[in-house]
């Protein structure tokens, strides 16, 4: 009996041990933990550029800087606030091709271990970027679509950066070193790519410059910092591929800057203001 | 930045059009159409010859920026022609390559001194002596008449001050950066270019820290206006006109690039391993090539062999 116990109780043991062991390696393999870099947080919209079309609503018919074509400008130029906000169309602005050029701040985390969750003030929207999953165009479309997400490295991870320091779980991206270029970061380049599908028609611009639902749009997340002022910055490159309303990609860079908390979070409903009038 | 989106179009396909032709052996090819583009103040920009050509006009007379490829002389004057009858007074270089100094001869015999002679060639000193190289090949006519050595070099024409600056080892070893002053804009040459990844001309002096050196040079130049669109104009080397932001991504993008590869080069890793990492992975969309004169492995390349054997130095201010 007491050898059959023994038995049993190795047995039992190397079970454990197989179990463990299984559960860490699968743990090991998730997206979250796989993760080149870190980019939950508070993040809040640093607009340098293109303040007049993101912070107010520009005139209709302004739509300088985007390589619209025929239809593109013709729709534009169509564009009626009134009837949007009686259609129940607020949203259009807030879609996922102009989501991440909105002023207002952004909300990453993780809602599982394989699913990001973005979300954001402005509009009171919601993303959801799945790893490993395949493009959906299952069910209706959505403001934000469907995302799919996996971990791109641009630049190879090594276990040490170039100060022999060992790469901790959450390492930051490239230095810019604005008016220092000898100055490099200490870690490796990581990207998130994100494609995105099965959207409603949205707005460009708050003013109704047009993107269709059967334009795919592709993301880049890159983190960069901390700067010598402290600052880290998500760098979020888009990418619009429309031949319905474009001639050429329209490819843009927006910053976002992390914020120690979320004491500034302020949702709002979409809501697109009248255009100045001159 | 505000630019009408036709002109914006038709100068994304002029520019790869002169990406396309960026050859730096002299083929004879048919003329190219050259469109004009008035950027602001006295100065527009001619596209279609080469790289871009900056025209400044006045009472005094014309100033050119470049001179585009040698095939595209008489179209070029033809297009000048339609913006001045006045007389073509200065030509500068901003550097040494054919698609930028191809017209010289060219224009400078079509235009005068005051004296009568023949229009004066500017440039940095180190364009002439790359020029004049008996293995450049480059017909006497077309050497600059007139070089500068130190960082900076100034002249006033048509009522404003005409800055430039010397930018060592970025581009090549001869880029000079020209600032127009009252009409705010500044002519980059090939230390910008909005169709491709930097152009790291290692035989000809260029370096990655001197590229970088010279996007902070002008990013120092340019002031952005209201909202931070327009201001100060910038007219890259190739593709479209620019302002103060859009030099700012591209100094972000050279910079981001340039530390993955440092940090590669750190850690001992060769050339194919650095290009089997793709360190500009997420920027290729945009800049990415196979095929042209700039592409994705031999910018990887340049910034490589730059930084395992540095010829550039971090600017000190």
């Amino acid at each position: 009996m007491r050898a059959f116990l023994r038995v049993l109780f190795s047995a039992c043991s190397a079970c454990y041990a197989v179990i463990v062991v299984c559960s860490i390696s699968v743990r090991a393999q998730t997206p979250r933990v796989s993760a080149p870099i870190d980019i939950t947080g508070y993040w809040v919209a640093v607009i340098t550029e293109d303040w007049r079309w993101r912070m107010v609503t520009p005139p209709k018919g302004d739509y300088a800087s985007l390589p619209l074509n025929d239809e593109g400008r013709r729709v534009a130029d169509s564009w009626n606030l009134a009837k949007d906000e009686a259609a129940g169309l607020a949203c259009k602005p807030y879609g996922i091709g102009n989501i991440m050029r909105m002023p207002g701040r952004m909300h990453i985390s993780w809602q599982d271990d394989a699913t990001l969750k973005v979300e954001f003030d402005a509009g009171t929207q919601t993303r959801l970027l799945r790893f490993g999953a395949k493009p959906g165009k299952s069910g209706a479309p959505t403001w934000q679509g469907y995302s799919v997400a996996e971990w791109q490295l641009a630049g190879q991870q090594g276990t040490v950066d170039r100060n022999n320091t060992p790469n901790g779980p959450s390492p930051a991206g490239a230095g810019l070193g604005p008016r220092d270029p000898a100055r490099v970061a200490p870690s490796h380049g990581g990207s998130l790519f994100v494609t995105t599908t099965n959207f409603r028609e949205g707005y460009l611009r708050k003013n109704g410059v047009p993107y269709s639902a059967n334009a795919t749009i592709t993301e880049y997340f890159d983190k960069v910092g901390p700067e010598p002022n402290g600052d880290v910055i998500l760098l979020v490159r888009t990418v619009v591929d429309d031949p319905k309303y474009l001639e050429l990609p329209f490819i843009t860079s927006t910053n976002f800057k992390l914020e120690k908390d979320g004491s500034k979070w302020n949702p709002s409903p979409c809501k697109i203001d009248a255009p100045p009038t001159k | 930045m505000k630019i009408n989106v036709k002109v914006l179009v038709a100068l994304a396909v002029a520019g790869s059009i002169g990406l396309a032709s960026r050859v730096h052996t002299q083929q004879p090819q048919a003329p190219a159409e050259i469109h004009d583009f008035h950027v602001q103040g006295n100065v527009w920009l001619l596209v279609g010859a080469g790289g871009n050509i900056a025209v400044q006009t006045g009472d005094e007379g014309v100033l050119v920026v470049d001179t585009g490829l040698a095939q595209n002389a008489a179209n070029l004057l033809v297009a000048i022609k339609k913006l001045s009858d006045k007389p073509i007074r200065w030509i500068i270089n901003t550097h040494v390559h054919p698609d930028h100094t191809g017209g010289n001869e060219a224009l400078s015999k079509a235009g005068r001194k005051t004296n009568g002679q023949p229009a004066e060639i500017l440039s940095h000193e180190n364009v002439l002596t790359r020029m004049s190289a008996p293995a450049a090949g480059r017909p006497t006519a077309s050497w600059p008449t007139d070089t500068y050595f130190p960082e900076e070099k100034d002249i006033f024409f048509n009522g404003e001050a005409v800055m430039l600056y010397h930018e060592p080892n970025a581009h090549t070893d001869g880029d000079s950066i020209v600032f127009f002053r009252r009409s705010d804009v500044v002519v980059a040459g090939d230390t910008f270019v909005t169709t491709s990844y930097p152009f790291i001309d290692q035989t000809n002096g260029g370096s990655i820290q001197g590229e970088l050196n010279a996007l902070n040079r002008i990013l120092d130049l340019a002031v952005p206006a209201h909202e931070q669109e327009g201001g100060t104009y910038v007219i890259s080397g190739h593709g479209r006109v620019c302002d103060e932001a859009d030099v700012l991504e591209y100094r972000d993008m050279v910079t981001i690039v340039r530390d993955r590869i440092q940090d590669m080069v750190k850690r001992g890793l060769t050339l194919e391993q650095v290009k089997a990492a793709k360190p500009t992975l997420d920027y290729d969309r945009q800049y990415g090539s196979t095929t042209g004169r700039v592409t994705t492995a031999s910018f990887i390349e340049a910034v490589y062999k730059d930084l395992k054997n540095p010829q550039g130095k971090p600017r000190v201010r």
